[in-house]
């Protein structure tokens, strides 16, 4: 039985969303999965281009469609906080890096050197 | 040192915008806070928040240029976001300066209270056997001194430690001794119920300059229920003595902290106008520990912990109407929080920071020579568990005391920004971790961030006085008198 337009409820009454691997990496699924663990027993696994999530209520009054409306939601925060993480994952980490330590971490080779040097090897990398 | 990092020039954009690193939390109708590293925090559209990922934001609109000064994006016309954000990251993370400040001295387990949550005390006669001997407290400060920090405070505590008042005084001595010859200051803290305080006491406090904390858990008939003694006149003796230690250390020289039993919540108004009635600037709304004698009488003194935020969202509320008619007075866990959600500068609470305090920011000398990492270590093994013992004052250097593998394993397990789901979380800049917590109530030192007692009462909290402070404008005006430097801590 469909009881969201993505979401089968199961016979045992545990409910199957299959996700697209393409769109959502294992890793924010996993994420999704772990932030729901409070509400619900969470399975993930893995075939071919789809990973299949299946959540069973831990309590029989549970209501499985707003869990599993909320984990589609969460999906969708989840990967957005993927791609921010992703974009500015450098900048923190020298944020962090800097913070922490007298010492001058920063690499100036690309800033204080020139084509001839062409120290990250960005001439040859094509 | 090999370099690893490319200059911050590297990373500036030359059109459009870059983002810098922040989380978002979901607050309902279609409105998302955001949170950067360094705890600045902008509510927006839930709309205008995936066009900020998606890098279509209009950089002429209002929410741009708020982005862009609470340091959610930088463009080529940024000043210095990396300089300015490195700067309040050291300064939010300045706790960590100078190693262990605070050394907690465990002087007598014995006490003449029966306290319904004590997790330590003993009412025993046996003073060999329960309280810190002179070599004891020498070796400690052995330790204590061996610190590199630049400011030690040595905190006594029991059992009841004025049964031990002798050694009190030797420490102390001996302490500013060798405080002087190493140019550090050094504060003093004895936590008592003041019930044995005498006038020699208080005069040796006034002339070392010895701040006192004590237990009040509410008016008469919640305290003395609490907090048994003979005579069953703890609230009595605690009103009779608060004044005469006030007269004679001066009236700010006294704290007192309460612990909410199942029967304070149901007073949550009566417990603060007891602290009002006293004279107090603050209460401190503490539940209970969950470990030693805690959990044994957890069928009478237990309750969940939403159970205790209902009862927490009750007293605030009556705190703020306090304030409102004109009286300052603070509730003390709040005023951290608002601290580290409104201000730039770091707390020193070992209870509520990245990595954790235990061993690195608070260690505990036992009466029988023992080092823990916590209060809370310590009472684990007052009920046999001494998981986090750092060794002992007689047996171990200060190098494999505190650089051990049990203070390298609580440090690691407590760095929020790496533990599952705190990495993901906004409040991470305004939250900490308790990896001893964690042990005693989910049997993990990383604990399983959904279910955690901690995650929800401190998600619950900084939301709870985020909502307060952006809806109630009496609530953000006091707030902000709790946190500007006048107000007291």
């Amino acid at each position: 039985m469909t009881i969201l337009p993505w979401c089968e409820l199961q016979p045992d009454g545990s409910v199957v969303i299959d996700i697209d691997a393409a769109l959502y990496s294992a890793d924010v699924i996993m994420r999704t999965c772990y932030a729901f663990t409070d509400r619900s027993y969470v399975f993930a696994s893995q075939d071919d281009s789809r990973i299949r999530v299946t959540i069973a209520a831990r309590d029989p009054s549970d209501d499985l469609r707003k869990i599993a409306g909320d984990f589609s939601n969460a999906l969708i925060d989840f990967r957005l906080r993927a791609t921010i993480a992703g974009e500015t994952h450098a900048i923190r980490e020298l944020i962090v890096a800097q913070a922490f330590c007298e010492a001058d971490l920063l690499d100036r080779r690309d800033s204080e050197s020139d084509y001839h040097t062409d120290p990250r090897g960005i001439a040859t990398s094509r | 040192m090999t370099s690893t990092f490319s200059p911050p020039e590297t990373y500036r954009p030359s059109g459009g915008y870059r983002l810098l690193p922040f989380r978002f939390a979901d607050l309902g109708s279609e409105r998302r806070l955001l949170v950067n590293e360094v705890g600045e925090h902008l509510r927006i559209r839930a709309d205008d928040l995936e066009s900020l990922v998606a890098h279509t934001l209009d950089a002429h609109s209002d929410v741009y240029l708020d982005l862009k000064a609470r340091h959610f994006l930088f463009d080529s016309d940024s000043l210095a976001p990396f300089e300015l954000l490195t700067a309040k990251y050291r300064t939010k993370k300045s706790f960590l300066d100078g190693f262990t400040q605070l050394h907690i001295f465990v002087i007598s387990l014995r006490c003449e209270h029966s306290c319904i949550y004590c997790q330590v005390s003993r009412v025993s006669p046996d003073r060999q056997r329960y309280d810190m001997s002179a070599e004891t407290a020498s070796r400690s400060l052995d330790l204590v001194f061996r610190s590199p920090a630049q400011q030690l405070k040595i905190e006594f505590q029991g059992g009841e430690p004025l049964l031990n008042f002798p050694r009190i005084r030797e420490i102390i001595e001996e302490a500013e001794r060798r405080a002087a010859a190493t140019a550090r200051p050094v504060e003093f803290v004895v936590t008592t119920n003041l019930a044995l305080i005498t006038d020699e006491m208080l005069s040796f406090f006034r002339d070392h300059d010895v701040f006192l904390s004590t237990s009040l858990d509410g008016p008469p008939f919640i305290h003395d229920a609490n907090r048994p003694r003979p005579g069953n006149d703890s609230h009595a003796r605690v009103v009779e003595n608060l004044e005469r230690s006030r007269s004679a250390l001066g009236h700010d020289r006294i704290a007192a902290l309460m612990t909410t039993t199942s029967l304070s919540l149901q007073h949550p108004e009566a417990i603060v106008d007891e602290y009002l009635r006293l004279g107090f600037s603050a209460i401190f709304l503490r539940p209970i520990s969950p470990y030693g004698f805690a959990v044994r009488t957890a069928r009478t003194t237990g309750y969940s912990m939403s159970e205790f935020l209902a009862f927490y969202v009750q007293a605030l509320a009556h705190i703020l109407e306090i304030n409102r008619r004109g009286t300052f007075f603070a509730e003390a866990y709040a005023q951290l929080l608002l601290r580290r959600i409104f201000t730039p500068f770091a707390t020193a609470y070992v209870d509520l920071q990245s990595p954790a305090g235990a061993g690195i920011g608070v260690a505990v000398y036992n009466y029988d020579g023992n080092v823990y990492a916590s209060d809370e270590s310590r009472m684990l093994a007052e009920m046999n568990d001494h998981r986090f013992r750092l060794g002992n004052v007689h047996r171990d250097a200060y190098e494999d005391i505190f650089g051990g593998p049990i203070v390298r394993t609580l440090a690691a397990s407590s760095v929020i920004e790496s533990l599952p789901g705190c990495a993901d979380c906004a409040f991470q800049p305004f939250c900490g971790s308790d990896p001893i917590f964690h042990y005693a109530t989910q049997g993990d030192v990383v604990g399983h961030q959904p279910t955690s007692e901690f995650h929800e009462k401190n998600e619950f909290l900084i939301k709870h006085l985020l909502e307060l402070e952006e809806s109630d404008a009496h609530a953000r005006r006091i707030f902000w008198s709790w946190i500007t430097p006048e107000s007291s801590s």
